[in-house]
């Protein structure tokens, strides 16, 4: 699994007004390896997520201070989209205080200006890391919720007493319903959680 | 000079007037001024009726003078009469004594010498009654016969009186009688001295009042003062009477009545006059006094001081205030020659310089500051205004100051000095520290992107074989100082903005009001109007108050800035309100000036941009960071009207104030 995630590893979207040092950080992480796409501004970051129309894998690195939007603003407007990707803020000695408080609202760390070294970049590699593993994790959960609603009422009420370990007859009489018919809810259920035992049926629910 | 009337009354209120002077008598005090008349009139009077007492007494004595000298007269009188009479009797007996001897008859009788000597001398008749009782002569002839006689000598001189002496008989016989009648009047007139007639009415009267003859007509005037006497056995029933001619006039007709009269007379109407100019003087002196007390209540109520000098320098009034200012009572000081007791010990010297130049007449007409040393020894700061004194001729005879007390307002100069200072020392480092913080940022750049570069470079280096660890050494070089100019671009900032924001509850309110305050000479000189509109339920925000004003003046300052290049009104409307979901509150200052001119808020924000000539261009960078460093926001816009809107909202919400710089970077 991690090295799934590794192997897909996210993309670092740089925000910066500065192109000296937006091209600097391009340039920087980039002979680390990593994928950057760097906006000039948050409205352009804006745009280019609601054109992929999708959650981005990755995370975000804004600089602090910028014309028109400031980081924290666009930070506002990333929470708002739901996008929920580690957050690191680039920041020089004055907005200390503003990244403190960004901080508390859900950024991941801050990056302090001028100090463009490899520290900064590990701190970005260790956001990513965290993002891919967080990201793992979002993809088991929203599957197991992708197949949990596509159950259908009467097909939960079966997988509730399938998982409980009663038997077809059992849950025929508990429901009122014909023996046959919760046969086929049972088919059913496996097929769409994607088990092929009473037992692992169990085991997927209880991993949730 | 015009002659003001001493007794016009001037509309003004009423005043307590000090008390009038009272003469102390027998421990009474009299009111002198309004009884004063009175007394010429008093003495006056009494010196009449002495007069008239002595008048009274005089007459008294005249009276009793009078009817002693009368007592005496008439006494002697009647006995001139009564020896008149007895003479007469002597006579006639003497003629008897003739008769008897000679026998004498009729005829011897009408020749006898003694008989016409007395008729010629006294007798009116004498007639010779025989033995018988018949007559035995009668002579004169004429004035027979007997019967008549009575009646004739009543015509002849009023009421006879006669005399009988008894003839000596012959024998045993009866001699007869011989009978002498006499006119009263007669008697009167041979008696009776002129000297006496002049001074009395003199009357012969019988028992019953009849007049029987008189030096005068008529009967006695009854005014007229009398005294009578018994003429006695020489003429029985019958009254001498005298009655003084001379009246004595009563006292109180007499001349020295007439001229108290005129004198009393006089004097009344002289002290109705006396009494209406006492009474006029009284009102003059009355309104004199009000007028001084009125001067004085002004004079000493005056928050001027007021001191007069002489030529000489001398002190010759000062009012209350004056007085108060250097704590000295007015009397100790008048009369007082320079160095004054007020002056401060230690500019002695300066003071009598000024002294001796006000003195020839060389004081700013605008007055000079100077400065006292109260009696309990505080400074007291002064602004004198010295006036020539001049008298009624035109002529200079000392000089006059007005004498205003600024200590007060001194003390309030230099508080506002030393705000303003303050302030704008808070300015001056704020912006020192704003233009580090620029400075900073801008140097940022740089370095982060040599820094962000050097690491590329010696990433990518680092991948490929055979490269001169010189180059590595010189990139980790460069590297390192990259990071050590960044260190120094962040002591510096941080020396600079060491001022750590106060956070505390604050009404913007009240904020707004002490920046209006401390604009109020910017305001006033640009003519520009300043609407605050005050919202009462304004919560407060958790803010340094200091620094905000800061952002509000600065505001004002370059709305009224703005304002100075229009010509119509120049308004500035200031309001604080809740926005929002009342999650902020909203500081707006717009004007009606020019505008933003389509400037965009990054525009105006960016440091050093101004559109001021000699501006620096950190004004409202400053005030952005200071509204950031609260969690606000500072915005800018077009007004509708024309004009600009700057506006910064802070946060309600207590915001834990990120201050701790020390704890983020640990």
């Amino acid at each position: 699994m991690n090295h799934a995630a590794l192997s897909d590893k996210g993309i670092v979207y740089l925000v910066d007004d500065e192109s000296v040092v937006r091209d600097a950080l391009v340039f920087l992480l980039g002979s680390r390896g990593l994928i950057v796409h760097a906006f000039d501004s948050g409205p352009a970051l804006l745009n280019f997520l609601v054109d992929v129309a999708r959650p981005v894998r990755g995370v975000f690195v804004l600089d602090v201070r910028m014309e028109p939007m400031s980081g924290l603003q666009l930070h506002e407007e990333l929470n708002a989209l739901g996008l929920r990707n580690p957050l690191l803020f680039l920041s020089g000695h004055g907005d200390i205080p503003m990244v403190v408080e960004a901080l508390k609202k859900g950024a991941f760390d801050f990056l302090e200006k001028p100090y463009g070294d490899n520290k900064l970049v590990d701190r970005i590699e260790q956001a990513l890391a965290v993002e891919a593993a967080s990201y793992v994790h979002d993809a088991v959960v929203h599957e197991r919720a992708a197949r949990l609603a596509s159950l259908s009422d009467r097909e939960r009420e079966v997988m509730k007493r399938v998982a409980a370990g009663k038997l077809n007859k059992v849950i025929a009489d508990e429901l009122h319903i014909a023996v046959r018919t919760v046969e086929v809810h049972r088919a059913r259920v496996f097929a769409k959680v994607g088990v092929r035992s009473a037992a692992e049926l169990a085991g997927w629910l209880a991993a949730a | 000079m015009s002659k003001p009337s001493p007794i016009s009354e001037p509309p003004r209120p009423a005043l307590a007037v000090p008390p009038r002077p009272r003469l102390k008598l027998l421990g009474s005090r009299i009111a002198v001024m309004p009884s004063l008349w009175a007394w010429p009139l008093i003495l006056s009077l009494v010196f009449v009726v002495g007069v008239m007492g002595w008048l009274q007494a005089k007459e008294k004595a005249d009276l009793e003078g009078q009817r002693a000298e009368m007592i005496s007269d008439a006494l002697s009188l009647e006995a001139q009469v009564a020896n008149l009479l007895d003479g007469e009797v002597l006579k006639l007996k003497a003629l008897a004594d003739v008769i008897h001897a000679r026998h004498l008859d009729a005829e011897g009788f009408a020749r006898q010498a003694l008989v016409l000597d007395g008729l010629r001398r006294f007798w009116v008749s004498v007639t010779w009654l025989g033995e018988d009782g018949r007559i035995v002569a009668h002579l004169p002839e004429d004035t027979m016969p007997a019967h008549d006689a009575l009646r004739k000598l009543g015509d002849d001189g009023g009421l006879a009186g006669h005399l009988s002496v008894t003839l000596a008989g012959r024998g045993d016989q009866a001699g007869g009688m011989l009978v002498a009648r006499y006119a009263a009047s007669t008697l009167l007139r041979q008696k009776v001295p002129w000297w006496l007639a002049s001074k009395y009415d003199i009357r012969l009267v019988d028992g019953s009042d009849e007049v029987i003859a008189g030096t005068v007509e008529g009967s006695r005037k009854p005014s007229q003062a009398w005294y009578r006497v018994a003429l006695g056995p020489s003429l029985p029933q019958a009254w001498l009477e005298l009655a003084a001619r001379e009246r004595i006039t009563p006292w109180w007709r007499t001349l020295p009545m007439v001229l108290m009269g005129g004198f009393v007379l006089l004097l009344g109407a002289a002290s109705a006059m006396l009494r209406k100019q006492m009474g006029s003087v009284s009102r003059a002196e009355e309104a004199w006094r009000t007028e001084a007390a009125w001067r004085t209540a002004m004079e000493d109520s005056l928050a001027v001081g007021i001191r007069a000098r002489d030529l000489e320098g001398r002190l010759v009034y000062v009012n209350k205030t004056m007085a108060d200012m250097v704590g000295y009572q007015p009397e100790e000081l008048v009369g007082l020659l320079p160095p004054m007791p007020y002056w401060v010990p230690d500019e002695l010297e300066q003071s009598m310089s000024r002294h001796l130049r006000n003195m020839a007449g060389k004081a700013p007409r605008d007055g000079y500051e100077s400065r006292w040393q109260h009696r309990d020894g505080h400074l007291v700061e002064v602004v004198v205004f010295e006036a020539p004194l001049v008298d009624a001729r035109g002529k200079q005879i000392g000089w006059m100051a007005s004498v205003l007390n600024v200590t007060e307002r001194k003390h309030m100069e230099e508080r506002e000095r030393k705000q303003m200072e303050t302030m704008s020392h808070h300015a001056r480092l704020t912006m020192l520290g704003e233009v580090a913080s620029t400075l900073a940022h801008e140097l940022n750049q740089p370095l982060m992107a040599i820094a962000s570069y050097n690491a590329g470079v010696v990433n990518a280096l680092n991948k490929q074989p055979d490269v001169d660890p010189q180059v590595f050494k010189a990139l980790q070089r460069m590297g390192e100082q990259a990071g050590h100019a960044g260190r120094i671009v962040k002591r510096i900032r941080e020396f600079l903005t060491r001022r750590e924001p106060q956070i505390e509850p604050c009404d913007l309110n009240a904020v707004i009001k002490s920046a209006l305050g401390l604009l109020k000479r910017d305001i006033a000189r640009h003519e520009v109007r300043v609407d605050v509109h005050h919202d009462p339920h304004l919560p407060e925000v958790m803010a340094d108050p200091v620094l905000i004003e800061q952002v509000v003046v600065n505001l004002v300052r370059n709305a009224c800035d703005a304002l100075s290049t229009v010509e119509h009104e120049r308004r500035i409307r200031i309001s604080a309100t809740c926005v929002g979901t009342g999650d902020f509150v909203r500081v707006v200052v717009a004007d009606n000036g020019p505008g933003l001119d389509g400037r965009p808020i990054a525009t105006l924000l960016a440091p050093f941009y101004s559109t001021k000539s000699d501006g620096m261009g950190m004004g409202l960078a400053i005030c952005r960071s200071i509204v950031e460093l609260h969690y606000g926001a500072l915005d800018a816009e077009e007004a509708t009207g024309g004009g600009a809107v700057f506006s910064f909202s802070l946060p309600l919400k207590a915001v834990q104030p990120a201050t701790d710089n020390e704890e983020v970077h640990a």
